[in-house]
Order: C-alpha cells, then structure tokens, then sequence
C-alpha cells in the first residue's frame, strides 16, 4: 500500500471562509482549527471514501456557518457605523466612516430594494427570466458534476487505470487471462494489476428457497485490494485460490447477503449451492461497493478455469493502481516491452497485440461526458439569451430612470459612485435570479431523473451539492455583470442639461436604442442556433426510427433460459432439451414461430472469433486480424421468428446436430467480404479448431444499435454445439406480452428448475437503445422553446419601446391620413430588420459551431441545409407576430390625445 | 474600543471561564469541548470564533501563535489568554451577579 498523502478540505469551502472572514490571525488559526479536525475525522480509523465525504460534509456545513456569521456581523456593524454617520453629521463633518466601501455597499443595498419594491413588475420579470436561465444551466451542471465530475467511489481513483489490449483494428480490446497472468508477473510498475470477467454470467442458487439466478463475475484474487476495498465480514480471496484446483469459493455483495440470508453472519464458511456444485462463501462486501452492475457474487479466476484457457480468449478486462510516483506514460512504456515480448513469444495469438492505458475514470465516463458537455454548452445560450433579455429590460428602466441619475450628477456625485449604485442592484436582481434558479433547479433535477434515460449511469446521484451551489452563485455573478455593466455604463453616459430638460421622459439618443437592437439580434441569433440544434437532433432521431434493424421487431417476445449444467450435461441432452422446449413453446396459443439465438442483436457488445477461409489462410498477424467476426449460436427457427431472410442456401435444419458434419450460415456482409466475387456456398471456413461449411447466406442484422454499421457474423447451428444459455425469441399474433404467462408457464412445466430473465419485446428493447437521442433531442427542444420565447419578449420588448417613442410621429401620421397598413409596415420592418440581421448571425453561428454537435447526429450533417432553412423560417413566422402586436397599438393611436399631452 | 459599560454577556462570561480553566490548553477547538464538558453547552464554530474575535477587540483576551503544522494545512494554533482587563469584567460580573443573589438562597430552595 503506497502511503497515502494528507487528504485536504474542499478547496471552494476553504475560499469562502477566506472571503468571508477579515483577515488576520483570527481567520488563520480558526483555518487551521478546521483543517485539523477534518483530518482528525478523515483518520478515524482507515481513510474510507465513506468517511472522507462525511468529514467533508463537515467541513462544508462549519464553513458555510462561519460564513454567514461573520457576513452577518459585517452587515451589522456597517449598518450600525452609517446610523451613527447619518445621526451626528455635525459633530464629525470631516471624519470619514472607515470602511467606505462596506459602507457604501450597504446604502446601496437598501437603497435598490427600497427601489424594487417600488417597480415590482421589472424585478419580477427579471429575476423570473434570470431564474429560468440559471435553472436550466443549474440542472445540467449538477448533471454533469455527478455523472462525470464526482471520483469514482474507489480509494484514490487516480490511480486507477485501465488496460486495453489492442491492435490496429480493435484498439479497445479485452485480454487473455493467459496474457493477463504475464503482464501482472512482469509489470512492476503497477502496485496491483488485477482482472474481471467481462461479461456476468448468471449462476443458478438452489437451497432451502426457490431457485435463483444470481448475476455472477470471475475475478483475480488482488481484484478488491487494488480498488481499496476488503470485505466488511470475512476475506478476500487468496492467492491460491487463483491457481489450477483451488478450492472452490465465493464473495457475494451486501445486498444478497441481506436479501437471501437476511445479513447472518455464520453465512461464512457455510458452503451454498450454486449451479450444483458445493461453493464456500469467504467474504460479504461492503454495502455500496459496486464494479459492473448488478453482479452478486464473485468467484476467483481459476488458471484451469474453461473462461481462463487459450491466449486467444479475450475473456477478461485488466485495470491496475499505478505503482507510488509512476505515471501512466511510465506504466506505459514498460508494458510496450512485455507486449513485444509476448509478441515473439507467442506470435500465433500475440502477434499485432499490444495494450494501452486508459484513466479509469475516462473509460466508464468518459462517453457521458461529452454529450453532457455539449448539453451545458447549448443551456449555456439560453442563459445568455436571458441575459440579454434583462440587459434590454434593464436599459429601458435606465431610461425612465434618466432624470434620477442627471440629479445625482448635477448633486455631485461621481460617476463611479452611481455605476456603483447601479451594478449593487444588478448582481441583487441577479443573487435573486440564482436563487429562484435553485428552485428551478430542483424540480428540473426531479422531472430529469423521473423521465431521464435510465442508461445515463449515475442518474439517482444527481443533486445540489456545495459544488454546485458555488457553481451557481458563481454564474449568477458573472450574469449580472453580463446584464448589468453596459446598462450602466450606457445610462451614466448623459448629457446632463438635455435630459433635464427634456424631463427625462423621452430621453434617448440613437446609440442606446442602437444597443438595444444589438441585443435583440443577439437574442434572435442565439435562438435560431439553439432551435438549429434542436431541430439537427429530430431530424436525427427520426432517421435514427427510420433505419431498418434487419428483422421484424414487431410482435417478438424474447426472454432468456438457462439450463442448469448439472441436470443438462451432454451436449446431446443439452439439444435435445432445447428441441423440446421449442416444441411446447410453438404449441401454444397464438404463437406463430419460436427461435433462439445466444446474444439477440441491438446490444452494446458480442463475442468475436477469428474465422477465415480453408483455402487461403492468413499469412500473419496483420490479415489474421481482418478476419475477426461476430459469433452467434441459432436455432433452426432464429431466422424465421425474427424475419431475418436467408438470401442463399438454406437456414439450419434438424438434420445439423450433434455429430453431424459441422456447419455455418454467414452474414451477407461476410460474404462479400470474405468471398468477394465467389459463391460462398460449400465454402468451408476455419474456426474453433476445425473446418466449418458455408450452407447459407443471411441478410445483414444491426447488431449494435440501429446507429451501427452492418458488422460480419457467423451463425453456428445450437444444436450442434449445444449452448446452456439462449434468448428464446416468440413470434405471435397479437400483443407478444400477452405471452410471458404463458412462457413462465410451459417453460417450469417442462423444468421447474430453469430460470426465465431478461422478458421485454423486440420493439422496446429497440425503444431503449433510443432512450439517450430521445432524451438528448426532448432536452434540447425545451432549451429550444425556452430561448424562443425569451427572444420573443425582448423583440416585444423592443418594439413597444420603440411605438411609444415615437407616439407623436404616428399621431402625426395618422392624423394626416396614414393608411393603417402604413403605419403597420413602418413599425414591422423596425422589427423585421432586427429580426433578418439575428438570423443571418445565428445562421454563420450555427454552421461554425455545429460542428462540436456531429458526435451526436445520425446520418445528418451538422451544417444541414434543410434544417438551417426550416428553423430560421419558422423563427422568421414568429418573430413576425412578436412584431405585429406593438404595430397594431401603433395603429389605435388616437391623433387627439397624443397631441394634447404633448 | 477597549472601554465598555456594561457587564459581560453570558457566552462571553463561559468563554472566558473555560480558557481561564484550560490553563495554557485554550485553543479554539478545545474551548468549545470544554464548554460541552462542563456545562453541556454547545457552540457553534462561528459562534465562538466571533465571540473571541469580539472579547479581543475588547482588550479582555490576548492570542499568542503555535508553530503552524501540516496537520493545521500550514497555519498556525492560537492559545487563548485572558488579560487583567478580562479578568477585571470577569470580577465585575461576578460581584453583579453575587450581590443580586444575596438572600435569595432561601426563595430557591423551595423548589
């Protein structure tokens, strides 16, 4: 174990004390009182993730008290020295309070909420629209801040790193246990370099209660040590249990200890059941540890192991802790030597197969990251949108508050001073904007992980945290200087005697009103970016619906069986228990076909082999490598229940069974490849030791998702190698769930012993594979929605402004005959232009940004036309009748009136 | 600032009295477990740290710095003194409150 360094505070939590506190010895001392009973907590025992973050909760909870005690006492002590200013101006004429600033500061405050009060409308609508805002950007960030941002739950992640075997085709490969044995022998570089199953395989529990499956993983016996972790009852597996004949023995996970033994701990050394076999459980994990989802017991890896044999079974995924002070370059470079080793060693696997490195952190989420990312990124325009939009709000209260700000001057006080004044009232328009968006925020975390994928991994964790809140204190002031300075800057700027004069009622100048159109092109080209977005990601999710998977979904149950190995052993009684079943699952009701396959395809991973042609061998590594394609064990009926067409040859037969000459159906995508130009038909291809014959050709399947490319695959006849596991698939004549009784039913009839998982139709596992685009393109709609409507308001905003300006011209007008439609036009155009100039920007912003968005388009490009045209028109349409309300008020103006006031 | 009026308040008070009792022991931390362990009084952190703050702005206590540690994240531990003037309100208080108990020992008693 390397000695870990002192783990420290939160850092954010530490720099609010410092903002907070005066400096001094005081803040020093009281610094570092925390500091030492944080540590005192952490090192209660052993550093625990566990305990670091409740000590850290801590340390957060004394910070954030501190804090506002001494803001308080601040706040107070400034109130009190400006009531002692104000009452005894005489006595001390030329003394000036200390803390001028403070002082000042807290004028201000009251002064801007004695303001507000007066016009709550304004504040209403900007703190309304800033809450919105911060909200959405609150969501996502907290989103992405537990998804990707939170450490893996493993002591000292970063030191975590994962091993890929990799070659120039597959460069994220899993390894050998052979292989894996080699480079932990060698690689002293790593402090553990420990190995797990890559797939779960699911074991049948029998005892006193019903029979289970149990969701299952090998491991190699460092596996727990190298993430930091040991059994909270019991031990971990010893290294001799790795080795050929070890004995036979288990760790299961809190949750089944607590479910299936309701947490007694004599559970230890007591041998249970599983697949038949007597195994002893050594150890109960931790509640909460969690590597692969849902997998309840652990077994060691065994060197005779059937998963551990042949240097060619990539079975397993590698990750190691990296040894003290060692970088994964370092770490890197020495396993460059082993693999190169290996390479020569054992060119007949080895050969074109190195292994790469990979933060562990990286692997797991590295995938989520960027679509979050470019999530916050697009959320990111509706803040500013909303910026935008009180930035104009704001400018046109400067306006009627023209007169206010001349007195100030013509009084004496500096401009500094009164921008000031004005930018205190910004960031408490924008602290309450941050506030309302917390509360957004929290029902948009509810509503997210209500209706959010359930593949986003770490979804439930997603919340308000102290990062969090920092996070959205921080962009509420960032926002307000965003909304605040040009206002007021731009209203301090007058001409004092003109506004005086004029009374402050009308006083503008040309580069104001120009400022405020600025923002409404701003406001217009944000939004169409944003709705060219969206409407990339439906255009994508709806020809992403269109693809055709290769096989009918519609109407197909699938449910998975497994025989258990100690009742089914021969592959002769293995075959023909399937046939059996088959048989009793097509005689029931309203079932039109039944099939079976091992892996069902829309899935995110499958077993590969090596396969070429008898006649032309590879000749190395390189050409061996082209030959690697998808392996699946089907029934006779697979490409009949699922619609697959055979498109040569014939589909598999009851004839191919045990014994019989070994035969193959291959992909159409195979064929081409593997026999461009030929008849694959008699071919015979190599493959697990032996020479297989070609019998048919079958048309092309998606088997990873509806967004993947055709991938080559060879189907061997199940009854021929008799696999214990298949997906059974139903095809019926109505509603396929209707079904599933019925299935359970025949299935235990025949066997009471055999387990059913994993019951969904064809149709929503395809749904599912959808989930994240669906989620992804919904989100961004409301993003979409949310921006358009801000745009909208602040055209409104803008050409009302703009109707009452110029009231008297219109009256004038009018009164000399100006056909409505006229003066309509006048003020549309206004509009319009406005409008035209945001779309042409948003239009140049959206080819140039669209780019980051590719990753998460299906067969659209990000710079589609069609798209970009359609948006901006419908942008256009509802800009227009944004436009066309003020313009009718400027049309009711009645002539009589306006002239009179003026 | 160092000239006040009226009597010590009663955190004032038990915060004065625990680092009087703490000897050269009276560090912020121990301070507030003192309290807890006497008098089973619980102070918040900012509670106190403001309160020492105060009394020292007061004149009543006077801070002298510990070697900083890397326990301490570098920063220094600040031992607690009360000055004759602390001491004085301290006596001040007390003969306050000794003069407004006189006699009522006999009232008290009864229940």
């Amino acid at each position: 174990m390397s000695l870990p360094s002192l783990p420290r505070p939160p850092r954010f939590a530490t720099t609010l004390l410092t903002a907070c506190m005066p400096s001094g010895i005081s803040r020093d001392t009281a610094l570092g009182d925390l500091h030492e009973t944080f540590l005192d907590m952490v090192e209660d025992g052993l550093p625990t993730y566990r305990r670091l973050r409740q000590a850290k909760v801590w340390y957060w909870k004394q910070a954030l008290a501190i804090s506002t005690r001494y803001s308080l006492r601040r706040i107070g002590k400034a109130a009190r020295r400006s009531e002692r200013v104000e009452q005894s101006p005489r006595r001390q004429p030329q003394k000036k309070p200390r803390g001028p600033l403070m002082n000042d500061m807290w004028k201000d405050i009251r002064f801007a909420a004695r303001l507000f009060l007066r016009s709550p409308g304004f504040t209403f609508a900007s703190v309304l629209v800033l809450a919105i805002g911060i909200g959405a950007v609150t969501v996502m960030f907290s989103t992405l801040n537990s998804v990707v941002l939170q450490p893996l739950p493993y002591e000292n992640p970063s030191e975590l790193a994962w091993m890929w075997g990799s070659s120039e085709t597959r460069p994220r490969n899993t390894v050998s246990a052979l292989n894996y044995w080699d480079y932990r022998d060698e690689a002293d570089t790593f402090e553990s370099l420990a190995a797990v199953l890559f797939f779960s395989p699911r074991v049948i529990l029998t005892g006193d209660d019903e029979p289970e499956r149990v969701l299952s993983t090998r491991v190699s016996y460092n596996f727990f040590s190298a993430l930091g972790s040991s059994p909270q009852l019991g031990r971990s597996f010893l290294r001799e249990e790795e080795e050929a004949g070890g004995s036979s023995v288990a760790i299961i996970s809190d949750g089944f200890w607590q479910r299936r033994y309701g947490g007694d701990r004599s559970i230890i050394g007591t041998p249970v059941t599983l697949d038949g076999q007597p195994v002893e459980v050594v150890g109960v994990l931790p509640p909460g540890f969690e590597f692969r989802e849902g997998v309840e017991l652990w077994f060691p890896m065994q060197r005779a192991g059937s998963l551990e044999q042949g240097r060619g079974n990539n079975n397993f995924g590698i990750f190691g802790r990296l040894a003290d002070g060692v970088t994964i370059e370092q770490a890197q470079a020495q396993l460059d030597i082993i693999a190169e080793r290996l390479e020569t060693t054992y060119p007949e696997t080895n050969d074109g197969w190195g292994v790469t490195l990979e933060p562990l952190h990286e692997v797991f989420f590295g995938g989520a990251r960027s679509s979050l990312l470019i999530m916050l990124g697009l959320v990111g325009l509706v803040l500013l949108i909303a910026c935008a939009n009180v930035a104009s709000l704001s400018l046109a209260r400067a306006m009627t508050r023209a007169s206010e700000v001349a007195v100030r001057f013509s009084l004496g006080a500096a401009r500094s001073r009164v921008i000031r004044q004005l930018l205190t009232e910004s960031v408490m328009v924008a602290l309450a904007g941050g506030v309302g968006g917390l509360i957004v925020a929290f029902f948009g975390i509810g509503a997210l992980k209500a209706w959010g994928p359930a593949n986003l991994p770490r979804l439930d964790t997603v919340g308000l945290d102290g990062t969090v809140l920092l996070f959205t204190f921080a962009i509420s002031l960032v926002a307000s200087l965003l909304f605040g300075v040009v206002p007021a800057l731009r209203s301090t700027k007058l001409s004092l005697s003109e506004t005086l004069k004029v009374g402050g009622t009308r006083g503008t100048s040309h580069g104001k009103a120009g400022f405020r159109n600025g923002l409404v092109v701003v406001q217009v080209a944000l939004s169409l970016m944003l709705m060219a977005a969206s409407g990339l990601l439906v255009k994508s999710y709806l020809s992403l619906q269109g693809v055709d998977p290769g096989f009918e979904a519609e109407h197909v149950l699938q449910a998975e069986l497994q025989l258990p190995t100690w009742r089914y052993q021969a592959p002769e009684e293995i075959a023909n228990a399937w046939s059996q079943l088959h048989d009793r699952l097509r005689a029931m009701p309203g079932v039109i076909s039944v099939g079976a396959v091992d892996q069902v395809p829309i899935r995110s991973g499958g077993t590969w082999n090596v396969v070429y042609p008898v006649e032309r061998p590879p000749a190395n590594a390189a050409e061996r490598a082209q030959f690697g394609a998808q392996r699946r064990f089907a029934s006779d009926d697979y490409f009949d229940a699922l619609g697959i067409p055979i498109l040569t040859g014939r589909a598999f037969e009851s004839t191919d069974r045990v014994g019989s000459p070994s035969v193959l159906i291959i992909s159409a995508t195979m064929a081409e490849r593997w026999f461009p130009a030929e008849n694959p038909l008699g071919k015979e291809l190599f493959v697990w030791g032996q020479n297989w014959q070609v019998v048919g050709v079958a048309s092309d399947v998606r088997e990873f998702g509806l967004a993947s490319d055709y991938s080559p695959v060879f189907y061997m006849p199940s009854r021929q190698v008799a696999p214990d596991r298949m997906q059974i698939l139903i095809r019926s004549a109505g509603d396929p769930l209707e079904l599933a009784a019925d299935l359970r039913r025949t299935v235990w009839d025949y066997d009471r012993s055999i387990p059913i998982a994993g019951l969904e139709t064809m149709e929503t596992r395809i749904g599912n594979s959808l989930a994240q685009p669906r989620f992804r393109m919904m989100l961004v709609a409301l993003f979409a929605g949310m921006a358009l409507i801000l745009a909208s308001m602040g055209l409104y905003g803008v050409l009302a402004f703009f109707v009452r300006q110029r009231i008297r011209e219109l009256g004038i007008r009018v009164a000399l005959g100006a056909a409505p439609q006229n003066v309509i036009g006048l003020v549309l155009r206004r509009g319009m232009v406005l409008v035209g100039i945001g779309i042409g920007a948003g239009l140049a912003g959206g080819i140039a940004g669209g780019r980051v968005m590719q990753s998460l388009l299906f067969d659209v490009a990000a710079t589609d036309a069609v798209t970009f045209g359609g948006v901006s028109l419908c942008l256009a349409a509802i800009a227009t009748i944004a436009c066309i309300v003020p313009a009718m008020r400027a049309v009711k103006v009645d002539p009589q009136e306006v002239l009179r006031t003026e | 600032m160092t000239k006040t009026t009226g009597y010590l308040g009663e955190l004032e008070q038990m915060v004065l009295l625990a680092i009087l009792q703490l000897d050269d022991q009276a560090f912020g931390t121990n301070v507030m477990g003192e309290l807890e362990r006497r008098v089973d009084r619980k102070v918040s952190r900012g509670a106190l740290y403001v309160t020492l703050d105060r009394l020292e702005e007061k004149g009543m206590l006077t801070s002298t710095l510990g070697a900083p540690t890397p326990r301490r994240g570098g920063r220094p531990k600040r031992f607690l003194t009360v000055t004759p003037s602390g001491l004085e309100a301290l006596r001040k208080s007390r003969n306050a409150w000794m003069s407004l108990w006189d006699g009522l020992d006999s009232v008290l008693e009864q229940r």
